[in-house]
């Protein structure tokens, strides 16, 4: 099992943010973290990439609790920009090769080059757009065994969303997950194999995206807005 | 780990300090060009010229204490920045110990703080036009603490200079702690860190007053100013070195970024 979690919840004062979740992830699988704005979906992959402290429960990645040994194999692509904007492309790169044993220069390179993006740009220079691919480039480029990107195309142009999610799908092996949260259902839902509906800190469905059209006749972008009707 | 840390940590804020440095510098050989230049202006050049030299005398006093507020100044905006909010993404991302993140800030810091001491010496010394200002300075304590034997002059001055050296080390790790406490609260943790601050700087001075009272008062009325120096200063390393491990445990097992 790549992601075990048990009774996991955070809490923020009173209100939880995720209320003693139960998960199990495979290895191999990409999967769609869905659910509407403050249903937990940010705080579960904070909280999976180490930069939130759960309030209760247990998380084990690859059969480690949380820490260095967990950050040397989760690649996370937060829904910000938290590069350096003094750096160049470059300096991005031999940052990540600096600090990622897994990172391939070779697989940032070639894919900087197909965006037609320029290692000797600044970040500064850049439109957040182009900041953001630039990011998912380097998140991308590591061969980790879990891939956690927090709404990956919802800064891009849908020009770009599909040479992102080819990006996702051709960078990552068979030993890996990826895990994607997103409100562009529609975009994702053809390169998912699971999906997780989380509702208030709950998650309410967990099933492969096969079973979602056999059982309900229904798209996965279709259940979603009949679960969280307003 | 550590040594990649710094050198990013460097060239981060590299330009920042050169450009300090080199405006200091500019700044002591346009004051040495004005003193130099002024009897070309016949009489009223050389009121220019005093005006000028008294002014650039002065602000060579405050060089180092303008630097070293700008130091902190800049090394808290930086911790600030890649720690706390969206460069701390990355930053607490990496495979390294938060020991390491902190660190690598502490001890870049101290590297930018040795920078701007030098600069602040080769300000003074531009100046002055030669290196006889140690000398003055070191007369200068003989003055001020005139018939006190050689000694006693010499363990103040290294008393002293230890003091000015670990200000920026009880400073900053005052600064990481309080960060550190602000992060606990779940709303309003820059405004929160604040708060802790001032209320730390208040407790310190409070015990560090209380336990000088009651060390003077009734264990050793005949205490030298340099064991009150030494006796600051080891209170002072105490509490940072405490405050360092508390803002690192608090940082690696309580850590909740926004």
């Amino acid at each position: 099992m790549l992601l075990e979690c048990n009774k996991l919840c955070k809490y923020y004062g009173d209100k939880a943010a995720l209320n003693n979740i139960d998960l199990q992830l495979e290895r191999g699988k990409i999967i769609g973290l869905l659910g509407p704005n403050g249903s937990g979906k940010t705080t579960l992959i904070k909280i999976l990439s180490g930069i939130l402290t759960p309030s209760g429960g247990e998380v084990k990645i690859s059969d480690k609790n949380i820490g260095i040994g967990t950050k040397k194999i989760v690649s996370y692509l937060p829904e910000r920009t938290y590069l350096s904007d003094w750096m160049t492309v470059q300096q991005t790169l031999n940052f990540f090769k600096d600090f990622y044993d897994d990172f391939s220069m070779e697989t940032a390179l070639d894919m900087l080059q197909r965006l037609d993006i320029q290692t000797s740009e600044k970040l500064r220079t850049m439109s957040k757009g182009t900041r953001e691919k630039v990011q998912l480039i380097l998140v991308m480029s590591r061969n980790a065994e879990l891939y956690l990107l927090d709404e990956p195309i919802g800064g891009v142009d849908p020009a770009a969303r599909d040479h992102i999610l080819k990006t996702i799908i051709s960078n990552f092996n068979e030993n890996a997950s990826v895990i994607i949260s997103t409100h562009l259902i529609s975009d994702v839902e053809n390169i998912l194999d699971d999906v997780i509906f989380l509702k208030y800190g709950n998650i309410v469905l967990h099933s492969t995206v096969d079973e979602i059209r056999e059982q309900n006749g229904k798209s996965v972008d279709a259940l979603f807005r009949e679960v969280f009707a307003c | 780990m550590l040594i990649k840390l710094i050198k990013y940590e460097i060239l981060a804020d590299y330009k920042k300090y050169g450009i300090m440095g080199i405006a200091i510098v500019a700044l002591a050989i346009l004051a040495l060009i004005s003193e130099k230049t002024a009897p070309l202006y016949g009489s009223s050049g050389y009121g220019y010229s005093n005006f000028i030299s008294a002014v650039f005398a002065i602000s060579s006093v405050f060089i180092i204490f303008a630097a070293s507020i700008l130091l902190i100044v800049l090394s808290t905006i930086r911790f600030y920045k890649s720690f706390l909010k969206d460069e701390g993404y990355l930053m607490h991302t990496l495979p390294v110990h938060t020991w390491q993140l902190i660190a690598s800030k502490l001890i870049t810091a101290y590297i930018w703080f040795l920078f701007l001491l030098i600069i602040s010496a080769v300000y003074v010394t531009i100046l002055n036009g030669n290196i006889t200002w140690i000398k003055d300075f070191s007369e200068g304590f003989s003055v001020g603490f005139y018939g006190e034997s050689e000694y006693f002059l010499n363990s103040l001055m290294i008393s002293s200079l230890i003091s000015v050296l670990l200000t920026p080390f009880s400073y900053l790790a005052h600064i990481y702690f309080s960060f550190a406490l602000g992060n606990l609260f779940s709303k309003n943790k820059l405004a929160m860190s604040v708060v802790m601050f001032l209320a730390i700087n208040f407790a310190e001075r409070v015990i560090s007053s209380v336990l000088m009272t009651a060390y003077l008062v009734s264990i050793n009325v005949d205490m030298t100013l340099t064991e009150i120096t030494n006796s600051n200063t080891l209170l002072s390393i105490v509490l940072s070195v405490i405050y360092l491990i508390a803002a690192e445990r608090i940082f690696a097992k309580k850590l909740n970024l926004e």
